[in-house]
């Protein structure tokens, strides 16, 4: 955990992009009945081979269906980031993630004045479904080598709803 | 000097203005990793010399460029002890000022809010978040507290 956080509880994932000339969704958390998620982001922690990361996205996933619903847009490009880049749910789902790319000092700031992370509510699937946020993109590398931590901080709607690393 | 506030982490430093007619910029805090940048603001502290200070501003400069955090338009002439100076709202907006020459509210058009960002370091490099101000003062002498609150987004991510 990266920090005490009274108003919310922090949760992270290490997740390995291996794709070879597709696309891929992993696993980053998985979600029991309701939370307010507060903050979602990731940092690229390696980046062997990392040419090309694109399409990429949140979303929700429903094991049973299946279904999905994007958490951001899906077509965030991380092509080329070095290790230490930022990734940030900072606007709706319509929106693409923010991305701070650490070749040079970087700055991300809200549309309007105020509150930079972009809060949603997601409930998992009746009847018991494994619900899971998800890390999607896709790649030209034959595979692609890298991992990212992904990172959430969220509050409980009801009672025993969570969200727990899957 | 730093606090642990209910959510995130409270830094300060205190800053001296010394040039003379002409502009400078101070390292307020060093940057490692990726932080979000809650809140961020200062207070006049100590004012020897101080009529004529304008082009204020807070940017992040890594060595090489310079991004704004705030416009380059903040105007702090004259301005007494107890002043204080705040960024709420987007980086081409100026800071806030409130100006204890009387009792003041921080509000606008929309109601007053504390606007967040993302800072990274660059890679490798020493990354400052730094105040900058211009002067016709020969010289100006003032002494600002800056403080900024914020939480890391990374392991070994800090404001120092």
């Amino acid at each position: 955990m990266l920090t005490a956080n009274p108003g919310g509880i922090q949760i992270s994932k290490t997740i390995t992009l291996a794709a070879s000339g597709g696309s891929e969704s992993l696993n980053c958390f998985t979600l029991t009945g309701s939370v307010w998620v507060r903050q979602l982001w990731g940092v690229i922690q390696d980046a062997t081979s990392f040419a090309t990361c694109t399409a990429a996205s949140f979303i929700l996933y429903e094991a049973t269906g299946p279904s999905t619903n994007q958490l951001t847009k899906n077509d965030g490009v991380l092509s080329a980031m070095a290790v230490g880049t930022v990734f940030a749910k900072v606007g709706l789902a319509g929106v693409t993630f923010g991305v701070l790319n650490n070749a040079a000092g970087a700055v991300l700031e809200p549309g309007a004045a105020g509150q930079i992370f972009s809060e949603f509510m997601v409930t998992q699937r009746t009847g018991a479904v494994v619900t899971t946020i998800q890390f999607q993109y896709t790649t030209a590398a034959t595979p692609i080598i890298g991992t990212a931590q992904i990172y959430a901080t969220y509050t409980p709607l009801t009672a025993g709803s969570k969200l727990i690393p899957a | 000097m730093q606090s642990t506030e209910s959510n995130g982490t409270t830094v300060h430093k205190d800053i001296t203005f010394t040039v003379a007619i002409g502009n400078q910029w101070l390292n307020c805090f060093t940057i490692t990793g990726s932080v979000l940048v809650q809140r961020l603001w200062g207070i006049v502290s100590a004012v020897t010399t101080f009529t004529n200070c304008t082009s204020a501003c807070f940017d992040l400069n890594d060595g090489a460029a310079t991004i704004q955090l705030t416009a380059a338009s903040g105007v702090l002439s004259g301005m007494p002890v107890g002043t204080i100076f705040a960024k709420a709202g987007l980086a081409a907006a100026a800071f806030v000022v409130l100006d204890n020459t009387a009792g003041d509210v921080g509000e606008s058009t929309v109601p007053l809010e504390w606007s967040e960002s993302i800072v990274t370091q660059k890679s490798g490099q020493p990354t400052y978040l730094r105040m900058g101000i211009s002067t016709t003062d020969n010289p100006v002498a003032v002494v600002m507290r800056i403080s900024c609150q914020w939480v890391p987004l990374t392991p070994g991510s800090k404001v120092t």
